[in-house]
């Protein structure tokens, strides 16, 4: 449970027509993670299926958009799968093409009727504004003798670029109603003189014109229908164009959903890449297998290609270790806490998976830090009532509910009451002292399982000198064992002791000692370094053990919490009493519950992955028929 | 820009990164070096790895690779900062994305296929977040500006219809790009505070200074534009080239004009200035000089950091030149014309010391 699976590293070496083939089956057994290093180059210099790349790429492109445009849905899962030529997918990328092109004119139509219906309603906004000028409005209309005039609106962010510009071309800008993308205005300059050099001016800027009807003041109700009528045959248009657009979407869905499932089948081969490789007629496919499912690949290939091949497995060598992928074994009980661990890191090929003892551990302590029957139950009936909502996170919460609720009963506390029920263990508030001895034992417990975890990583990949003298190995868990001991001794009225000091400074020195061999610098820095990080490993353990003090500190907190709410329902008459008892708990279950659940996930990052996991490993991507499989 | 710890540590990251700038005697002896010495002392591994490759791949790669270092050390400096300060850097280093933007608009418009817009495109880390391929794989013009429009261009994607529908080139379209660029480096460098915000509006001043004298210098008289088109292109300056000195600088009528009327340091430097090339090495110099200035003087961390982006940058377009120039086979002088190192022929250009002096 507690180490990955084992992985195999794997050559297919097939014909290279038989590729395609090898892909599919590769694709629906779901066990083969592609090796992205183009291995035996010098043998097999070719990366095949470039054409036939670039073709399903562009069909995947092009499907893409026609199904963001005709809202087509998932594919329905399918079994019957077949090799795609290229010659097929070369017919079915033109299709595609056809397709798009009448789809992209759809797009066009509708960012056109998008822009005219912005104009709309920026005219209806301009002309009311008109109206409402003390101004003579056949002014602004029609061709001038001695004026240019040019009513219309500019993005707001040119106008000012705007005005300096037409000044230099002898005109002048008004603004007479700023929105909120675009600002209206007049710009008005001598006719005649410079007028070449405006346009390109305005066309920069983005101006668009706006004309001024002659009848908006004698007529507005004529003016106010027509763009109401504007406005509606903007409707039918859109209405129009969408009824066209369902029907001929509809016409296609059939042809569309094949051309998915084409893909689909394609897709295999496109997403090998260059972990397949060519010389000639033969071919080869690398990548990493479960070992446990070599033998079904095997027979699987044996059964489906009809040519020879040939399938080489070896283990993976130390110098790949950063390569080969990581596969953490799923149990649905631990599924939620694999996603926190996630977010740290995946665990490198052959480390111990951290996920059971994080699981665990941090159930343990947030329920010892946030122990209480009522509250711990309305956490668990909260994980399952929303676990639709909340799916894999809603098991965690419920999980963290009932850690809380063992605990309430530990504690004796029920919605921070501590008189109804007797604790099975103790209150934590009656010995203070005795919490914090526990919660210091956790942590002492704690650091050196995470420091033999340390150790068992470091050697099972191959860091063995990290393994023995390491800032997290072997001399420095003896560092630590020795100086326990030493405490303990001074804390029962003894001195330090002899053998713990000469274990002490021993491991001290093979810890300095590696250091000072690690280090690759002049010698003052050296010195420095080796000095420093040693210190760093004491500093480091007694900070490490100390923080796990909190864990006891969270549980009085909590009690202490509860005595001050209730401390101020004491203070109220009956109705308010139990509404502040309510609120309180409110309060105290989101508040503390948010501040206990980072807490925890503090010392499990920081006191526990930080000491022994990596973390830097790959996550197991086999190769799969998907939609998504090329990408 | 954030806590003392942080200024320090930007410091201290600054002047350690400054030390990579090239100084003018390595300048000097760069058009004299091959490209196995070059791959050598400036870490050009990849020089030797695309050798055998054609001409336009290997210089594509080189290109890269240059990219890469400067945005790896943007990476480095960034770290420290946050807030507008972050933003402001983050967003220098947006012109990377512009170069794959204009590649794309150029590429579609011209209706290049896919592979080969493709591979004048470059690998840029998730950050400088333009979704290339999304544009990439528009299959018409039209569609390429409907996907402008959804994005962070969209404020330039109305200009870019129009130009499509009524020149079909791309040229102002590029201009547009710049200046938008542009025109948020001032806006953001505005909302910086203090000493900050003082000494990054110097070092923005500086690169806009030269930016707006050459572009005005182009439009004006390469392109021919009227003042009050090239005017719209620019960007008012918040050091020399401020918006009431460009509105008289573009109504000038002649080159030598506008360069007379510069405020007197640069237009000191500019007297006697045959060409629009010279001025802009000219211009370089200066601005170098200036920025370097900053570099070992300035209270800023991040005008400092800044700074050293720019010059960094410069300094990598040499490279690429000399690489270009090697890999092409151009003469030494040509290689000295593109370095803005003097020649026989020309006039004297102020030198970096001289030129921080202005």
């Amino acid at each position: 449970m507690l180490t990955p699976i084992r992985m195999k590293h794997v050559l297919v070496q097939a014909l290279t027509e038989d590729l395609p083939r090898v892909s599919l089956i590769l694709a629906e057994l779901g066990v083969f993670d592609p090796d992205d290093r183009s291995v035996a180059e010098d043998k097999f210099p070719t990366i095949p299926g470039g054409r036939y790349r670039e073709l399903f790429n562009q069909a995947q492109a092009r499907l893409d958009k026609i199904a963001r445009l005709l809202g087509l849905g998932p594919l329905p899962p399918f079994h019957a799968v077949r090799v795609i030529e290229e010659s097929e997918l070369e017919r079915l990328n033109s299709w595609l093409g056809d397709i798009w092109a009448t789809g992209s004119s759809y797009e066009e139509q509708f960012r056109r009727l998008l822009d005219q219906e912005r104009l709309v309603v920026q005219r209806e906004e301009s002309l009311k504004n008109f109206a409402s000028l003390n101004v003579d409005l056949g002014l602004l209309q029609g061709d001038k003798q001695f004026l240019n005039l040019y009513v219309g609106t500019v993005p707001r962010e040119n106008v000012r670029q705007l005005e300096e510009a037409l000044g230099l071309a002898g005109h002048l800008l008004y603004t007479f109603l700023v929105g909120v993308e675009t600002t209206n205005v007049i710009i008005v300059g001598p006719r005649g003189v410079q007028e070449d050099d405006l346009q390109p001016v305005l066309q920069a800027a983005d101006f668009r014109a706006l004309p001024v009807p002659p009848d908006l003041r004698s007529q507005p109700e004529n003016i106010r229908r027509e763009i109401q009528e504007r406005r509606a045959a903007l409707v039918r248009e859109r209405q129009e164009i969408e009824a066209h657009l369902q029907s001929w979407a509809g016409s296609l869905r059939r042809e569309l959903e094949d051309a998915q499932r084409t893909l689909v089948m394609a897709g295999p081969f496109v997403r090998l890449d260059n972990s397949m490789r060519s010389a000639g007629s033969l071919g080869a496919v690398t990548g990493w297998v479960p070992e446990r499912d070599v033998t079904r690949l095997e027979e699987t290939l044996g059964q489906r290609l009809a040519n020879p091949f040939l399938l080489t497995v070896r283990d993976p060598l130390e110098e790949e270790r950063s390569l080969v992928p990581t596969m953490m074994r799923r149990t649905r009980m631990f599924a939620p806490f694999q996603d926190l661990i996630r977010q740290y890191g995946i665990p490198r090929y052959g480390e111990v998976d951290p996920t059971p003892l994080f699981a665990i551990t941090f159930v343990l302590m947030f329920g010892a830090m946030f122990g209480d029957i009522g509250q711990g139950g309305l956490i668990a009936l909260a994980g399952w009532f929303y676990r639709a909502k909340l799916q894999r996170f809603g098991r965690f919460v419920v999980y963290l509910g009932l850690s809380s609720v063992t605990f309430g009963f530990m504690y004796g506390s029920i919605f921070g009451y501590e008189e109804i029920i007797h604790p099975l263990w103790i209150a934590p508030i009656s010995d203070p002292s005795y919490m914090l001895t526990v919660a210091l034992l956790w942590g002492i417990g704690f650091i050196l399982v995470a420091s033999l975890i340390s150790i068992y990583n470091h050697m099972v990949t191959g860091e063995r000198l990290k393994a023995i003298f390491g800032n997290h190995g072997m001399m420095s868990l003896f560092l630590y064992l020795s100086g326990l001991w030493g405490m303990y001794r001074m804390s029962q009225g003894y001195d330090f002791g002899t053998l713990p000091t000469i274990l002490a400074l021993g491991s001290l020195a093979a810890v300095f000692g590696f250091t000072w061999h690690e280090v690759k610098a002049p010698l003052g820095e050296r010195i420095l370094v080796a000095v420093i990080e040693s210190m760093e490993v004491i500093m480091g353990y007694v900070s490490n053990t100390l923080s796990f003090l909190r864990v006891a500190a969270f549980s009085l907190n909590h009690m202490a919490l509860a005595f001050a709410v209730f401390a101020i329902a004491e203070m109220m008459q009956t109705t308010g009493h139990w509404i502040t008892v309510v609120l309180g708990n409110i309060f105290v279950l989101i508040l503390e519950g948010g501040i206990v659940t980072i807490q925890t996930l503090r010392l499990e990052y920081y006191e526990g992955f930080a000491r022994y996991y990596f973390g830097d490993g790959r996550e197991y991507r086999p190769l799969e028929l998907s939609a998504r499989a090329a990408e | 820009m954030g806590t003392s710890s942080s200024q320090v540590y930007l410091n201290t990251r600054v002047t350690l990164f400054a030390s990579r700038l090239l100084n003018e005697e390595q300048v000097e002896r760069l058009p004299r070096l091959g490209l196995d010495d070059l791959a050598k002392l400036y870490g050009l591994a990849i020089l030797q790895q695309e050798q055998g490759f054609p001409v336009g791949p290997q210089l594509r790669a080189v290109e890269s690779a240059l990219i890469h270092t400067v945005l790896n050390e943007l990476l480095v400096l960034i770290r420290p900062m946050y807030g507008e300060a972050r933003e402001l850097v983050t967003h220098w280093a947006r012109k990377f994305e512009l170069f794959n933007l204009k590649a794309l608009i150029r590429g579609k418009l011209n209706g290049l296929r896919e592979t080969e817009i493709q591979s004048n495109l470059h690998d840029l880390p998730a950050y400088l977040a333009l979704p290339h391929q999304a544009l990439l794989r528009t299959e018409s013009v039209l569609e390429l500006l409907r996907q402008l429009e959804r994005g962070q261009y969209r404020a330039i994607a109305g200009q870019a219809r129009k130009v499509y529908e009524e020149h079909r080139e791309s040229f102002l379209l590029e201009a547009a790009i710049d200046q938008h660029y542009y025109a948020g480096l001032v806006k953001r460098a505005r909302h910086l505070s203090g000493v900050d915000r003082d000494e990054t509006r110097k070092v923005v001043g500086l690169h806009l200074d030269r930016v707006n004298l050459m572009w005005l210098l182009r439009y004006r008289f390469t392109y021919h534009l009227s003042p009050s088109e090239a005017y719209y292109q620019l960007v008012p300056s918040p050091r020399q080239l401020f918006r009431d000195r460009l509105l008289v600088l573009v109504n000038l009528p002649t080159r030598e004009r506008v360069l007379e009327a510069l405020p007197s340091p640069l237009s000191q430097a500019m007297a006697g200035a045959e060409s629009i090339a010279e001025v802009e090495r000219r211009m370089y110099a200066i601005t170098s000089g200036n920025l370097r200035t900053i570099i070992a003087y300035s209270p800023s961390a991040v005008a400092r950091a800044l700074a050293y982006l720019v010059l960094r940058e410069l300094d990598l377009k040499r490279l690429f030149a000399v690489v270009q120039g090697r890999l092409l086979e151009l003469d030494d002088s040509i290689l000295r014309l593109a370095l803005g190192l003097q020649t026989p022929d020309s006039a004297q250009a102020p030198t970096a010391a001289q030129a921080a002096t202005l």
